[in-house]
């Protein structure tokens, strides 16, 4: 099945958040509601720390735990991309995806009454255009398409990071290209 | 509150269907409970239903929308405007994306731009303050806590022309005075009327400001880099101070990331080892706030050291020779009048002290091994582009920091050469503010009258002017007329917040807070309820720069630009609810005044525009000489409704006015290629510095003259023609009681106010995605969090003698223990008991003068505790700033 998914590269990541602002922006979010977050952590003590960002989107995953747990039957599986998306009809925003999703993506809208999550900005690629993000971000860092794709593009490109949860859990549709410091175990989130 | 527009031609089910919360923007943006959407039946809840864009029943348009605000990055923003309304954004998309010409690339602030324009908190008509009284204000004491009257326009204008006449006629002119930097169109009207008294700052610059062209550099230190192209050259590039990812992160955070690809090594120097240093995994030098001038002085000290264990390995003597004057006793300059050089002040032949790495390091706290590096790779066989901001230079005292800084560099001789280059790289001059390629037309607007006072203040003591009534008059002749002896009175009346943001952004924002509750008569134009609006007596709504009939940014003389790009805004909005233009505002006032408003403000907006348009030219990559850019036909002269002539020119004006953009590419070697200095370097003797000896004057008499004649340096040290070491006031060694027995002071912490990527200074501290974005934390070291038992997220109250304001922790182990960092810019907010809830950092700042007229902006003493009172809410989650208005 072909399988769509994200490429980030996060040695190229300044941790701006423009890809999180523009995302807001293209989805109309509430306040407190991100379809793509980027979080900072640093390694190291001072004065041998360092300090890097993960821009933390779904995974489209090949196994998704929140597909497999909604009740309703809303969180659905793309048959042509493998992307993973919310058929808002149908999400009756009982919360069982925001708790079953191991990366923490989807999250309640409680202004619409539903969960919510990216979809991949669904209707640009219908009209050829990219993910929002995509296009967004300052330093040319994700790119989206089709995984293998993705994957041989970018050979040295993982899916496992210290501070994400184990691939083998919900086999994320996800390829980054770690920044030395993010292969540290030892990491603390901060607050930039 | 009622909207300006109908939304014809769209019904508000589509409408909202197409973009809910830019429907919402008008009215709705925020977090009021009243803002929330309702369900609408039929529609899917929570979908992001069709975009407007890809709707074919939705009429709109993609527009190239400004992005004014003062950061510096110069990044193109388009917006799809539906019905007046932008209902999306996007950026830069109007050619393929390569490092020759890459796309201007929006940062989250310009992104965001959408909810400053069209946030719920625009004010939309005029107001005055409820217990404001004509002529002495009424209830002045309330200014900032009182409640609002919506008036007319007649009556504001009425108003404020009348405190205008009042204050001239009882008081005379000088009794007006207009702080800050940028005062906007109503300076003509004063003007016309006998003028006022203005403020000078050194701002961004600090020392850089005053001494930069004294030594031999540009004005502000600022225009001689190497070009972008050449970075790749360079072994190391040096960021002292910078934060690229944070001030003006789009193109410049890309530019840099090119020469990181190519293998150049970075050097990072400042107290925090910022998230710019992190991604370009730079070694961290460690310097204290205002201490820059030690580290400097040990490194020329190693560098002097090295060399003489290896003669002519590392100092470029004869780069010396040819290019600089006093280095040391052989090299004096023909104006010298102190028989003492710099070497052997270094080296401790008057007052007995070396300057080594040990001396340096207990100042500065850099590792002495570190200090050593730094000489190391300053050798002359090493590639090094330094590049600085003015964080080390907006400090107190840093007169020499100046001078050391491009000192050090010189004696390594990298200057003019591939790879080597020593210059600035802030706001938007990143490899940028160099040999020019675009120039904008003049708009044609007469300058109007001269203000005929011309006594200045200088601005950190505008607001203790205004309490005591005495200041030192500044000349208004030029940078260096410092006039010591020259103590005037001055009985300030009425206060003019016009355009910039006086007392939110400049030195002792609780001494401007005092100032605005003494003077009679207070107003203010704003956008937003900031705090020139909330501390004044009228505010006037005026635009933003969506609601104007066009702009053309970049270009040498603007104050934005991005040397490869010219970027021409078109008009997104008309002039939402009651705003009206700075320029609308002073013709108002001009009538109101009996002025002859159409002398004053001749031309149409639109005639500016285009004038501005007609008038560019770009440096011809052929001949090197300026051609006109715009091609402009009668149709395009018709279609805007203008007075001109038809012209030939480079590209189609309806072409770039449809694209919004005109770039030229990049290529190294190309013929916009530039090496800083390079006509000096190539010909000393032909084309001279502007200093008495027409080299590099490490040794400057001009300098230590004009220091020593200021009269603001009040505690008996006598400033040398060479660099020396002075202990800044409220500096790292005033942390102490007692320094030599290190004993810590009341006021035993640093701090220093980053620029953050929430704000452009205090430009879009108000909405609402970047406040979720960025919650503006204090960031305290690890190690100084554990002494006091804080955690991340804690609320922390910072304090001392000015104020105390509360903010939640960050505690990073990337900052020096004794270090606070405070962001730049937040609102000031002020609480019933006097606590400030938003780290407004300049309510901190002490009123100081230094050196030469220099506002020290980081060098301030605070301390700080775990706040034992209630944990302060996320900023996004507070209530938009609305002024209740009585109708």
């Amino acid at each position: 099945m072909t399988q769509f998914g994200f490429y980030f590269n996060q040695e190229d990541c300044i941790g701006c958040k423009v890809c999180q602002v523009a995302c807001c922006d293209r989805n109309d979010l509430a306040p407190g509601v991100t379809f793509r977050r980027v979080g900072s952590y640093e390694t190291g003590t001072y004065p041998n720390a360092t300090v890097y960002h993960y821009a933390l989107t779904c995974n489209h995953c090949a196994n998704p735990a929140c597909v497999a747990n909604c009740p309703s039957g809303a969180m659905q599986k793309d048959p042509d991309d493998g992307t993973v998306f919310i058929d808002y009809k149908e999400c009756i925003g009982c919360g069982t995806c925001v708790k079953s999703c191991p990366y923490g993506v989807p999250m309640l809208q409680d202004d619409k009454g539903t969960s919510g999550k990216c979809d991949g900005c669904k209707a640009f690629r219908d009209a050829g255009q990219n993910p929002v993000c995509v296009d967004a971000c300052v330093m040319r860092a994700i790119e989206w398409g089709d995984i293998e794709e993705l994957k041989a593009k970018h050979p040295n490109a993982v899916n496992a990071l210290p501070i994400l949860p184990d691939p083998s859990e919900t086999a994320p549709s996800l390829l980054v290209e770690p920044k030395v410091s993010a292969l540290n175990a030892d990491f603390r989130q901060v607050v930039l | 509150m009622e909207m300006q527009r109908e939304h014809g031609g769209i019904t508000r089910r589509s409408f909202v269907g197409a973009s809910a919360a830019a429907m919402a923007g008008l009215a709705l943006v925020g977090c009021q409970p009243e803002n929330k959407l309702e369900k609408t039946e039929g529609e899917a809840a929570g979908a992001t239903a069709v975009d407007a864009e890809l709707d074919p029943s939705v009429e709109g348009k993609w527009v190239t929308a400004c992005c004014n605000n003062n950061c510096g990055g110069m990044c193109l923003n388009k917006v799809y405007v539906v019905d007046g309304v932008v209902v999306r954004q996007k950026t830069d998309d109007t050619a393929e994306d390569s490092p020759a010409s890459p796309q201007l690339r929006a940062c989250p602030r310009g992104r965001s731009k959408k909810q400053h324009t069209f946030g719920a908190d625009r004010l939309k008509y005029p107001m005055r303050r409820k217990n404001w009284e004509a002529h002495t204000g009424g209830k002045k004491e309330l200014r900032g806590v009182d409640e609002w009257v919506r008036i007319s326009w007649d009556e504001a204008l009425e108003i404020v022309a009348e405190e205008i006449r009042h204050t001239i006629d009882t008081y005379g002119n000088r009794a007006i005075l207009l702080p800050g930097q940028c005062k906007g169109n109503v300076t003509k009207v004063l003007n016309s009327l006998g003028g006022y008294i203005s403020s000078a700052t050194s701002g961004s610059m600090g020392t850089a400001l005053y001494h930069s062209t004294v030594m031999g550099m540009p004005l502000m230190g600022l225009g001689e880099e190497n070009d972008r192209t050449d970075w790749v050259n360079a072994d190391y590039i040096v960021l002292y101070g910078c934060n690229q990812a944070w001030a003006s992160p789009g193109t410049y955070m890309y530019y840099f990331n090119e020469a990181k690809k190519a293998g150049v090594q970075f050097v990072f120097v400042g107290p925090e080892y910022n998230v710019t240093a992190a991604h370009f995994d730079a070694k961290w030098i460690q310097v204290r706030p205002g201490t820059d001038t030690a580290f400097l002085m040990a490194v020329a000290y190693q560098m002097f050291a090295n060399d003489e264990q290896a003669p002519g390995s590392v100092i470029d003597w004869d780069f010396l020779a040819k290019y600089t004057v006093g280095i040391d006793g052989d090299s004096m300059p023909a104006d010298a009048k102190v028989d003492e050089n710099f070497h052997d002040y270094v080296m401790g032949a008057y007052d007995g002290i070396p300057k080594t790495p040990e001396w340096a390091s207990r100042i500065c706290g850099t590792p002495v091994e570190d200090i050593a590096f730094y000489a190391d790779m300053l050798k002359k066989d090493n590639a090094v582009t330094t590049l600085r901001s003015y964080a080390a230079f907006r400090t107190n005292d840093s007169d020499d920091a100046n001078y050391l800084w491009m000192t050090v560099s010189l004696m390594g001789g990298h200057v003019g050469k591939p790879g080597h280059s020593t210059g600035t790289a802030y706001h938007n001059c990143v490899g940028s503010c160099i040999d020019d390629i675009f120039f904008t037309g003049a708009s044609g607007a007469p300058a109007g009258p001269a203000n005929p006072i011309t006594d200045v203040v200088n601005d950190p003591e505008q607001w203790s002017a205004i309490l005591t009534g005495k200041f030192n008059a500044r000349g208004a002749g030029g940078l260096m007329e410092c006039l010591p002896e020259n103590i005037k009175d001055i009985d300030t009346r009425l206060v003019v917040l016009t355009e910039a943001s006086p007392l939110n952004t400049l030195l002792d924002t609780t001494g401007a807070i005092e100032a605005m509750r003494k003077v009679d008569f207070v107003f203010a134009t704003a956008r937003a309820f900031t705090t020139q609006a909330r501390y004044a007596d009228v505010v006037l709504p005026v635009i933003t720069e969506w609601e104007k009939v066009g702009d053309v940014r970049g270009g040498a003389a603007a104050f934005l630009r991005n040397r490869e790009a010219l970027i021409v805004a078109t008009q997104v909005t008309e002039p939402l609810f009651e705003a009206r233009s700075d320029k609308e505002i002073a013709k108002g006032l001009a009538e109101k005044l009996g002025l002859d408003a159409g002398e004053l403000f001749p031309l149409s907006d639109e005639q500016e525009f285009f004038n501005t348009l007609a008038g560019t030219t770009m440096k011809s990559a052929e001949t090197g000489e300026p051609v006109t850019l715009f091609s402009i036909t009668q149709e395009d002269i018709d279609a805007m409704g203008v007075e001109g002539e038809p012209q030939e020119g480079a590209v189609a004006l309806a072409e770039v006015l449809e694209k919004g953009i005109y770039k030229v590419e990049r290529s190294a070697g190309d013929a916009y290629a530039y090496l800083g200095y390079q006509d000096f370097i190539n010909d000393p003797e032909a084309n001279p510095l502007a200093t008495p000896s027409g080299k590099f004057e490490i040794y400057s008499q001009t300098k230590a003259d004009a220091l020593n004649g200021c009269g603001y340096t009040t505690d008996g040290f006598v400033w040398k023609p060479y660099p020396t070491y002075k202990a800044p006031v409220n500096g790292y060694e005033a942390s102490f009681s007692d320094f030599e027995g290190g004993v810590k002071g009341e006021y035993p912490y640093q701090v220093f106010n980053p620029h953050y990527l929430r704000r452009s200074h205090t430009q879009f501290d108000n909405v609402p995605y970047l406040r979720q974005a960025w919650p503006n934390p204090v960031f305290i070291s690890a190690v100084d969090a554990a002494e006091k038992g804080i955690q991340d997220g804690d609320t922390v109250r910072i304090w001392n003698g000015k104020a105390q304001s509360l903010r939640p922790a960050s505690v990073t182990e990337r900052l020096m223990p004794g270090v606070v960092a405070l962001p730049h810019g937040p609102w000031v907010d002020m609480d019933e008991g006097g606590i400030d809830h938003a780290g407004a950092e300049n309510l901190f700042t002490e009123p100081v003068t230094s050196g030469m007229g220099v506002a020290g902006y980081n060098t301030n003493l605070v301390n700080f505790e775990k706040y034992a009172g209630e944990a302060l809410e996320e900023d996004y989650l507070l209530p938009q700033r609305i002024p209740t208005v009585e109708e």
